[in-house]
């Protein structure tokens, strides 16, 4: 089934993000993850309710880019006898 | 057989479609094996922008429209190209994880045992141990791996084929697990039977030393 965005959220989208038009934003990519950028743990578990994705993802079932560094270091760290 | 949009596609697309189907079950193994049954976000993150690139090639053909100066068969070709380099990031994301996960698995086991148990039973632990750091070290340059280059594929190949070596000694070790049980409860009853030798031996040496001690004692109080 086709969805078709409102026209004053079409508006305010872009505007926001300065195009003229919806497809004009094909060509943009998504923001990166990093250890700067990384994904908020507070925000996942305060939209977890309302999120009809991923069970795993709304469980918290998930490293995010700090942690999964942390969790290398540490399982790197192991030594073997 | 009826033209489409995507056919000048169809052959990157099933290239594409062809190593998804390998990395996703890479990436659901290393979900599996993982200790606390988590998703690593950026492998979520990866199949996210290759999704991405190829949502930008069906839109341009459905379309006919390609951003300026780009000519459509390059845009397609490019971003499916992009794609693929997605999902191979994905994947050695995944195998990363996986090599972690094993690793920890492998300590686990290992540590239960003391090194001549772990000798006697699996004389090729040392080899694999050797490899196993080795894994382990390059996971620190993967970062170097994020530019997506023609051998890529290869490369791929040979950490799938270390993983696979990684994932056979694991299995090993399981499988030894009784045999290492086993060893590991005759060393420690040898090792009991000769405490209580040796416990023995300095019974007797203390009994002997004292007889003679007295003996020593009754002969030099009898010469006076």
């Amino acid at each position: 089934m086709a969805i078709k965005i409102a026209d004053k959220t079409r508006a305010t989208v872009c505007n926001r993000l300065g195009v003229s038009a919806l497809v004009d934003l094909m060509d943009r990519d998504f923001q990166d993850l990093t250890i700067d950028a990384d994904v908020d743990r507070a925000q996942t578990d305060l939209y977890a309710d309302r999120n009809r994705g991923s069970v795993r993802l709304n469980a918290g079932r998930f490293y995010t880019v700090r942690e999964y560094a942390k969790h290398l270091r540490e399982l790197q760290a192991i030594k073997l006898p | 057989m009826t033209s489409g949009p995507l056919d000048e596609d169809l052959e990157k697309l099933a290239e594409l479609a062809s190593l998804y189907t390998q990395v996703k079950a890479l990436i659901i193994y290393s979900e599996d094996i993982d200790r606390s049954s988590r998703s690593n976000i950026q492998v979520i993150k990866e199949l996210r922008d290759a999704f991405d690139h190829v949502m930008r090639v069906i839109s341009a053909r459905m379309s006919g429209e390609t951003p300026q100066d780009v000519e459509a068969s390059e845009y397609c070709r490019n971003n499916l190209q992009k794609a693929v380099g997605h999902v191979y990031r994905a994947a050695f994301d995944a195998l990363d994880g996986t090599v972690v996960s094993l690793r920890a698995s492998i300590a686990e086991i290992v540590n239960a045992y003391p090194l001549p148990v772990l000798k006697e039973v699996v004389p090729e632990y040392w080899d694999m141990r050797s490899d196993l750091n080795r894994l382990c070290e390059n996971i620190s340059d993967h970062r170097a791996r994020k530019d997506v280059g023609r051998q890529i594929g290869v490369t791929f190949d040979r950490y799938v084929e270390d993983v696979e070596c990684i994932k056979r000694f694991h299995d090993k070790l399981l499988h030894y697990g009784p045999a290492l049980d086993e060893c590991l409860k005759r060393t420690n009853s040898e090792r009991r039977a000769n405490s209580i030798k040796d416990t023995l031996r300095l019974i007797g040496v203390a009994v002997a030393g004292g007889l003679l001690t007295l003996l020593v004692t009754y002969a030099l109080s009898g010469a006076k």
